[in-house]
């Protein structure tokens, strides 16, 4: 119901950079995660979407309009709290019915939407306790309940789900992308789980130390991270990140090789998904260190002359015992590769394995 | 397993039926206190009792003589005691809107003005710390209409200062402003206190829901202060009378024709003035009981009030 665009949007505490200089335009009805570490800023930047906190410099725009000076109680926003601010002397019901109270809504039309913003939560039977009667979980959900209620133009989600257990996460994050839907609702929401911003959004926002790293669908992020700490941040397991030294401008894994247009790089950072290794019977040869079986998969941790690999095989039996010797393949087209310094991505163009197998082999004969 | 549970059960005694024996322990620990107590609270407690039903004037050497309910007919009857008890039910009126509420805009104002209300948190604390005794003597000097010195602010804008102790009409509202400007920082700091355990998130959240300030004076700070209030109305409630006998002995003396004294007071003019043992004891009780009536009202309003940690 609204179309965000911030420029330039910052926020500093004293010689504290919370927020640095963002920019980002969010489309009318569109849902975007914010990703990123502890501390980078995410909930600063929905405080100033929401108008309670003041930005140090920007500008935040609603449909255009300028709002960076506008109040909070007239933005017609919701925001769920990372520490719920339920109110603590109201009843669950009243806690609910707050919002609706401000907007003057009649008292049966009141009762009507709190009775149905509880049921998409699933609180119908705790509306009459108090929030220090409810479990943490119980509480984020009436916190939920409180902004669905009002039908903001603008939804902010601070870590909303982070205290349910797997199941009611699972059924909340279809219930809010639902509702978010049939709503158009513009939301933003602060995560720092990817599984819930890759499963619930159309775009991610990755931030980090203040700054947006990045900006993209969760396959794009995946696919094309735009530097190191995108690429070490998305995927799970972690991305297997190498130093390699370029020979004329080529880089190798095994019998996979690409090319860099800078041919005069001395070193470049290399990324390899664990998912995208593969158990071979030639390639990069390595030992088996560690063995972690993790249900439908197992990771094994090899040690390899260019450092030590995480593999994540999709066969759920252990095929390889902690010491033996294996051979890793991976396909060049998954090959990524990272200035060492700036960690900005840089371009590569695949080879056909060719001869250079062979050599790249012999080479590695002499690991122990 | 059942064995165990049973056994685990019975360590929790007040679960499981336990047999009683008599403990040595707990009472020889208690013993100082209980002795303490004994001396100092509840012997002199009996001892007023008894003191009430007899006729004694302070000297040892004149024997004491019981005398039944006649000091509390004489002090029920006398004027003193009813113009101590009408002082102190007008006092302790005047003091709910001076000292319970108007502190509360105080605090909010000096809360949201963050760190920088630090200097306005010292300046109305600091007369909390002067001894009662200097602040009547200051007060003393300053209202006196013969040069003191709001005479002498006064009279540079030709305005003459009535002699606001001596005269009855004036004497207990002037007893009730110093009092009130004695306590006022006190309690606007239990105010601050109490509004620090309101989380500013809350504020935030209520911002976001549309409140104006006004709605979230009234519909949070004003309920979350409500343990607070209720904490200062009490205090204020009991300790205003013993608070103000200072000055009133300081300034008045519990006059002129009796405009000043209270239920604290009175105690002290039956005893240490007239000598008169025997009713002052009486005026004692008297005041023990209206305590206990304001201390039953207390449990009743905090089970009303208080409904949230
Ligand atoms: N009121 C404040 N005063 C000073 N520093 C602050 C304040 N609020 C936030 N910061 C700092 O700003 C940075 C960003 O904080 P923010 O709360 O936005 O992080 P976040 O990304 O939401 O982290 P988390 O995932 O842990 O919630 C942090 O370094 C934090 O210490
Ligand atoms: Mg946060």
């Amino acid at each position: 119901m609204a179309a965000i665009t911030i420029t330039c949007l910052s926020k500093t505490f004293g010689a504290v950079k919370a927020v640095d200089a963002i920019d980002l335009t969010i489309l009318d009805g569109e849902f975007v995660a914010i990703l990123g570490p502890s501390g980078c800023g995410k909930s600063t930047t929905l405080f100033m979407l929401s108008g309670i906190e003041t930005p140090t410099g920007g500008r935040v725009l609603f449909d255009g309009d300028d709002v960076t000076a506008m109040e909070a109680k007239d933005r017609s926003i919701g925001l769920v709290f990372q520490s719920y601010a339920l109110y603590p002397h109201m009843t669950v019901r009243e806690n609910i019915a707050f919002p609706l109270d401000m907007l003057k809504i009649p008292k049966t039309l009141r009762a009507e939407r709190v009775a149905r913003a509880a049921g998409i939560v699933q609180i119908g039977e705790l509306l009459d306790r108090r929030p220090h009667q409810l479990s943490g979980g119980q509480q984020q959900r009436v916190a939920l309940a409180r902004v669905l209620v009002k039908e903001p133009r603008l939804l902010l989600l601070d870590e909303p789900l982070s205290n349910l257990d797997a199941s009611l996460r699972h059924a909340m994050r279809s219930e809010i992308r639902r509702l978010q839907r049939r709503l158009g609702l513009t939301t933003v929401l602060v995560t720092h789980d990817q599984i819930e911003a890759t499963t619930m959004a159309d775009r991610i926002v990755i931030m980090n130390r203040g700054r947006i790293e990045q900006v993209g669908t969760a396959d794009e992020l995946y696919r094309h991270p735009a530097n190191l700490f995108v690429a070490g941040f998305i995927g799970s397991p972690a991305m297997n990140l190498v130093t390699l030294k370029p020979a004329h401008g080529e880089i190798r894994v095994g019998a996979a090789a690409a090319s860099l247009q800078d041919r005069s790089l001395a070193s470049v950072t290399v990324g390899l998904r664990p998912e995208h290794l593969r158990f071979a019977a030639e390639g990069l040869p390595g030992r088996i260190a560690l063995v972690e079986p993790m249900g439908r998969e197992v990771l094994y941790e090899i040690e390899t002359e260019i450092g030590v690999l995480r593999l994540l095989d999709p066969v759920h039996q252990i095929r390889h015992r902690e010491g033996e010797n294996v051979s890793i393949a991976v396909s060049p087209d998954n090959l990524l590769a990272f200035e060492t310094e700036e960690g900005r991505s840089l371009p590569l163009t695949v080879h056909a394995s060719g001869p250079e197998v062979a050599k790249s082999l012999v080479r590695s004969e002499s690991l122990p | 397993m059942t064995a165990l549970a049973q056994g685990d059960l019975a360590g929790l005694g007040s679960l499981a039926p336990r047999r009683q024996r008599f403990e040595a322990a707990p009472y020889l620990y208690l013993a100082p206190l209980i002795l303490l107590l004994g001396i100092f609270t509840f012997w002199p407690l009996l001892h007023t009792a008894y003191l009430s039903v007899t006729s004694w004037n302070l000297n040892p050497g004149v024997p004491v003589r019981y005398v039944g309910i006649a000091n509390y007919e004489d002090v029920i009857d006398s004027d003193l005691f009813s113009a101590a008890l009408w002082n102190t039910v007008v006092t302790i009126l005047v003091s709910i809107p001076l000292k319970v509420l108007l502190p509360i805009p105080f605090a909010v104002f000096i809360w949201s003005m963050g760190s920088r209300g630090e200097i306005y948190r010292t300046v109305l604390f600091l007369p909390t710390m002067i001894s009662f005794v200097a602040v009547s003597v200051a007060w003393l000097w300053i209202l006196s209409p013969l040069g003191g010195y709001l005479d002498l602010v006064l009279s540079s804008v030709g305005i003459k200062l009535p002699p606001l102790l001596t005269r009855a009409e004036t004497a207990l509202g002037t007893i009730i402003g110093i009092s009130t400007w004695k306590i006022f920082g006190f309690h606007v700091l239990l105010f601050l206190a109490g509004l620090t355990r309101i989380p500013h998130r809350l504020i935030d959240a209520m911002r976001i829901d549309g409140a104006s300030d006004g709605v979230i004076l009234r519909r949070l700070i004003w309920p979350m202060l409500g343990p607070t209030t209720l904490f200062v109305l009490i205090s204020t409630v009991i300790f205003t009378m013993q608070q103000v006998f200072t000055p009133i002995d300081m300034l008045t003396k519990g006059g002129p024709s009796n405009a000043t004294t209270n239920l604290f007071y009175v105690t002290y003019q039956y005893t240490f003035m007239n000598f008169s043992v025997g009713q002052g004891a009486a005026a004692t009780v008297l005041l023990f009981v209206f305590l206990m009536i304001v201390a039953l009202v207390k449990f009743r309003l905090f089970d009303r009030f208080v409904h949230y940690r």
